[in-house]
């Protein structure tokens, strides 16, 4: 009965003393690891920081609702759905003096016309980028398809990324809902396997500087990091459009920190903080007061800040209802179509 | 003293056991000593360089180790580790991923800076170092690819500088090794390495430890136990048990550290402590259940840092397993062997045995003169049966030798086991003399030959008659027959017998004589006298040659009475004393009396009434 006294008792003083826990979830490769020790350091909290390759996964984690998350950095395409379904907890932006500091243009999109979920963290492209050395000139989505690229190109891993890029290259919107131009970018997608050598969203710049890759569809951060390293690779927006994302972060309902999340949203806000991971991850910020502080070389790289040309011929991947259930299911299949291929060519 | 005899064949039989016996138990008793021995020393050998080899693996796994944190302190020359983080991270990693047995590697500078690469509870990169003067930690949970799977971030309260690892390196110049202790984040047993990293002008500027599970070190013992045969385990200085063949059955730990040699289980040489302490480095251990051990101890060279030892503990069950198996076997075929010879030995023993008693057995009947036995000759054992022919030839001879001596004086000879001697006695005997009348007369109608048959015939009629009633022949006179009652065998009322076995004799004789009549032959009329009186008997005459006879007056009168018969045509004539002592059962007749010669008076003479 004692040891039972000593055990609440000490359970309570701990429980009492526990430090708070403030959960993130987010994409690999894109926070400022000092960011995080910051905010630990100045509110005395403890961060857990956990990264996830793509948003199928934060998709599959975050539904379960088991996780306990308290923020997330979903794509455009899935937060409509998260709102619908109530996945979301209203942001309080008096909570987020610094919230004045985003550009105009970046807030109010369709998938949230207020900015009542999110606040916008990074948006960027995909394009192709190659080895110009060992490439004939990539000027198009349909490019992919040359025979000469066979097994060659690192695609991604997130289903909506590929179909959206398999969409425009036959001239239809990345964010389309017919289910037969899904079934026709399905049947095009097949086609490409054989020039495929790789499917990852994981380290993406080892492909290029390690592993001897010369094609892939990356993001412009990812493909920033490999020319600034080696100068030989070359960035291209595909001429049917590139696709352009919106990356922000949202408060999980569950969330158990809710206070400590609008903290620490505050805190990447903030000019100084926002232009530090910015550099560091090297997408294009929404932040208007960051860019200002960013070194002129990445204000004028041209692959972070593509000319509003470029820009206003891409299309924002977004959410397509109930088409995504279709989506998932020929992706499903073209993954397994592509497994059964390489272990039978191995 | 009489000595114990034993049949022959249980003799033979118990002989042959006995050889067999001796020789199997020998050779089983020697066999299982010496394979013993050799058994023993061989598991000595084996097992020192089993130990050996252990301790090599053991120092050289240590060893690699310790070359990893030279190397990691080379790597990086300059003295804040924060500098060069991301490099010292990546070969950490590496030394992590190339060698199973490191548990964790870190580096910790003068500035409390500190970096860590650990493989448990997960594989996690670690970094502490100040950030607006809060120390803060984070750590990076690793894929296997390295890629990053999470972060956590917060405010220390590790210290590296107030660590063991750090103090005792800082104060050294060359490498410190722990003891061995329970990993607090693992469980896992194991040792911190240390090197102090000095600078080119002798400064240290920072120390690079490595936590060691030992936990593979039970694992690799364990494979050992079957070679072996028996357990092995490794001890720190102190006796705490590093590792141990047996380590994944008992609890390693004892409030949190490592179990020390005495506080084991006693089924696991739990009371082996006090004998490591006082004895040397092998011997035998006995455990309290009784199972009794061989253990030998080898000591870890003294170019390595600790005196850790290995002791190698083997059941002598075990390792006499094998040879107690081949034992009982020899055991089981010896038996086998053992009944199998002993049923052949024990058939031998009695075909041989078997003619040899018979032949004791007739030997035994001979002494008594039962002379009428049949006496095997059939043996084929060569000296048996020379012996069963002598028997024979002996039987014979006996036979022959009754008709020449009484029967009863061999037997009373031979069982007395006396030799025939010169000398007599004088005894009251009952003298017989009887003779055939006329026999001058009759003896010249016939030719010799058939005399002799003829009388002889006759002797073969009455002799025995006399014979059967206890009388002794002493000599044929021509047709005449002397014979005595009363020795060699002493007899009750020899007068009485000798005058039955007259009456007898005429009996018979008329029967034979009627006979004879029939078949040609003469008739003998036969005149018998008979005396009761004092007679000298026994053996006259020279060494070669005796006769058992008797001397004296009473042979005269009986021959005296015998002629009388003829005065009177009675066939059967009795002194006085004999009819004195016969006349209450036989009917006599008072015939005569006469002066006997040398005698005073006169003695009367009787005839038997109806004869």
């Amino acid at each position: 009965m004692k040891i039972l006294i000593w055990l609440l008792i000490s359970t309570v003083i701990l429980m009492g003393n526990e430090e708070k826990i403030l959960k993130i979830y987010n994409y690999n490769d894109y926070m400022a690891n000092r960011v995080l020790i910051k905010f630990a350091q100045e509110h005395k909290v403890k961060v857990w920081y956990e990264l996830y390759e793509n948003n199928s996964v934060l998709n599959e984690k975050i539904t379960q609702e088991k996780e306990g998350f308290d923020l997330a950095c979903p794509s455009a395409n899935f937060i409509q759905s998260y709102i619908q379904k109530g996945m979301l907890q209203k942001i309080d932006k008096t909570k987020l003096p610094h919230f004045t500091n985003l550009q105009f243009s970046i807030l109010n999109q369709s998938y949230d016309p207020e900015n009542l979920y999110t606040v916008p963290y990074f948006w960027g492209t995909l394009g192709i980028i190659y080895d110009t050395s060992k490439t004939k000139p990539i000027v198009s989505w349909h490019d992919l398809w040359r025979k000469d690229l066979q097994n060659s190109i690192l695609i991604g891993s997130d289903y909506r990324d590929v179909f959206g890029f398999t969409l425009k290259s036959l001239g239809y919107s990345a964010n389309s809902q017919h289910p037969d131009e899904i079934k026709q970018a399905y049947e095009k997608l097949l086609q490409l396997i054989p020039n495929i050598k790789a499917i990852g969203s994981n380290s993406v710049p080892k492909y290029f500087l390690k592993d001897g890759f010369s094609v892939g569809v990356v993001f412009n951060g990812d493909a920033k990091m490999v020319i600034e390293q080696q100068a030989i690779f070359s960035y291209v927006y595909p001429k049917e459009g590139a696709l352009k994302w919106i990356d922000s972060f949202v408060l999980l309902k569950n969330s158990k920190e809710p206070e400590l999340a609008h903290l620490f949203l505050d805190a990447i806000l903030e000019a100084s903080t926002s232009a530090m991971i910015a550099e560091e991850v090297g997408y294009a910020t929404p932040n208007k007061e960051a860019y200002k502080q960013l070194n002129e070389k990445t204000q004028k790289n041209s692959i972070i800040y593509p000319l509003q040309t470029i820009l206003d011929k891409s299309e924002i991947l977004l959410g397509v209802g109930e088409c995504n259930d279709l989506y998932k299911e020929y992706w499903d299949r073209f993954t397994k179509e592509y497994e059964n291929t390489k272990k039978g060519t191995k | 003293m009489k000595n114990k005899t034993y049949s022959f064949t249980f003799s033979l039989t118990f002989v042959f056991a006995s050889l067999l016996i001796t020789s199997f138990v020998s050779i089983i008793l020697y066999n299982y000593f010496k394979t013993s021995s050799d058994l023993y020393a061989i598991s000595k050998n084996v097992n020192k360089e089993i130990r050996n080899t252990v301790i090599e693996k053991t120092i050289a796994q240590l060893e690699k180790v310790a070359t990893h944190l030279k190397v990691l302190c080379k790597a990086d020359n300059s003295s804040d580790i924060l500098k060069n983080k991301e490099n010292t991270l990546k070969i950490m990693w590496e030394q992590l991923n190339s060698d199973e047995t490191i548990a964790s590697i870190f580096v910790a500078d003068e500035d409390s800076n500190f970096i860590q690469a650990r493989r448990k509870p997960a594989f996690a990169t670690r970094v502490i170092e100040t950030y607006e003067n809060t120390r803060m930690e984070l750590f990076e949970f690793k894929n296997s690819d390295y890629t990053t799977r999470a972060m956590e971030t917060y405010i220390s309260t590790y210290n590296p500088l107030t660590r063991d690892w750090y103090e005792n390196a800082n104060q050294k110049d060359t490498f410190y090794w722990s003891g061995p202790y329970i990993f607090a984040s693992t469980g896992q047993t194991g040792i911190t390495i240390a090197y102090p990293n000095i600078d080119e002008y002798g400064k240290k500027t920072k120390v690079a430890a490595a936590d060691i599970t030992v936990d593979s070190i039970s694992d690799f013992l364990r494979t050992q136990t079957k070679v072996v045969g028996g357990d092995l385990i490794l001890l720190g200085v102190n006796n705490e048990v590093i590792a141990a063949s047996f380590l994944d059955k008992i609890d390693k730990q004892v409030n949190g550290k490592i179990i020390t040699l005495k506080e084991l289980p006693l089924e696991y040489y739990g009371g082996f402590a006090p004998l490591l302490a006082s004895s040397p480095l092998s011997g035998d251990y006995v455990d309290t259940k009784g199972d009794e051990y061989i253990y030998d101890v080898s000591t870890f060279p003294t170019t390595f840092s600790k005196r850790w030892s290995l002791v190698t503990f083997v059941k002598k069950d075990t390792l006499l397993a094998s040879v107690r198996n081949t034992v009982n076997e020899m055991l089981l075929i010896s038996f086998v062997i053992t009944v199998f010879f002993l049923s052949i030995i024990f058939y031998v023993a009695t075909k041989i045995s078997s003619p040899i008693i018979k032949l004791a057995t007739a030997m035994q009947h001979l002494q008594k003169m039962n002379l009428d036995i049949n006496i095997e000759d059939n043996s084929v054992i060569k000296e048996i049966k020379v012996a069963q022919n002598s028997l024979m030839s002996l039987q014979s001879g006996l036979e022959s030798f009754k008709k020449y001596m009484p029967s009863e004086l061999v037997k009373i000879l031979i069982q007395t086991n006396q030799e025939a001697k010169i000398g007599g006695s004088e005894k009251h005997l009952a003298v017989m003399f009887t003779d055939i009348e006329s026999f001058t007369t009759i003896s010249e109608t016939m030719s010799p030959e058939d005399l002799m048959i003829h009388l002889s015939n006759y002797f073969e009629e009455l002799v025995p008659i006399i014979m059967s009633h206890k009388g002794t022949v002493d000599k044929y006179i021509g047709d005449a027959i002397l014979a005595f009652w009363g020795a060699p065998l002493e007899i009750e009322d020899p007068c009485l017998v000798a005058v039955e076995a007259a009456i007898a004799m005429q009996k018979r004789l008329e029967i034979m004589n009627d006979q004879w009549e029939r078949e040609g032959k003469p008739r003998f009329k036969t005149r018998i006298g008979i005396h009761f009186g004092p007679t000298l008997v026994g053996n006259v005459g020279s060494h070669e040659r005796l006769n058992y006879t008797i001397i004296g007056d009473s042979v005269n009168i009986a021959a005296r009475l015998e002629g009388i018969n003829k005065n009177f045509g009675t066939k059967i004539m009795i002194s006085e004393v004999v009819n004195t002592h016969i006349q209450q059962r036989i009917a006599t007749r008072y015939v005569d009396s006469i002066l006997l010669k040398g005698k005073t008076e006169e003695t009367k003479m009787y005839t038997i009434e109806g004869v």
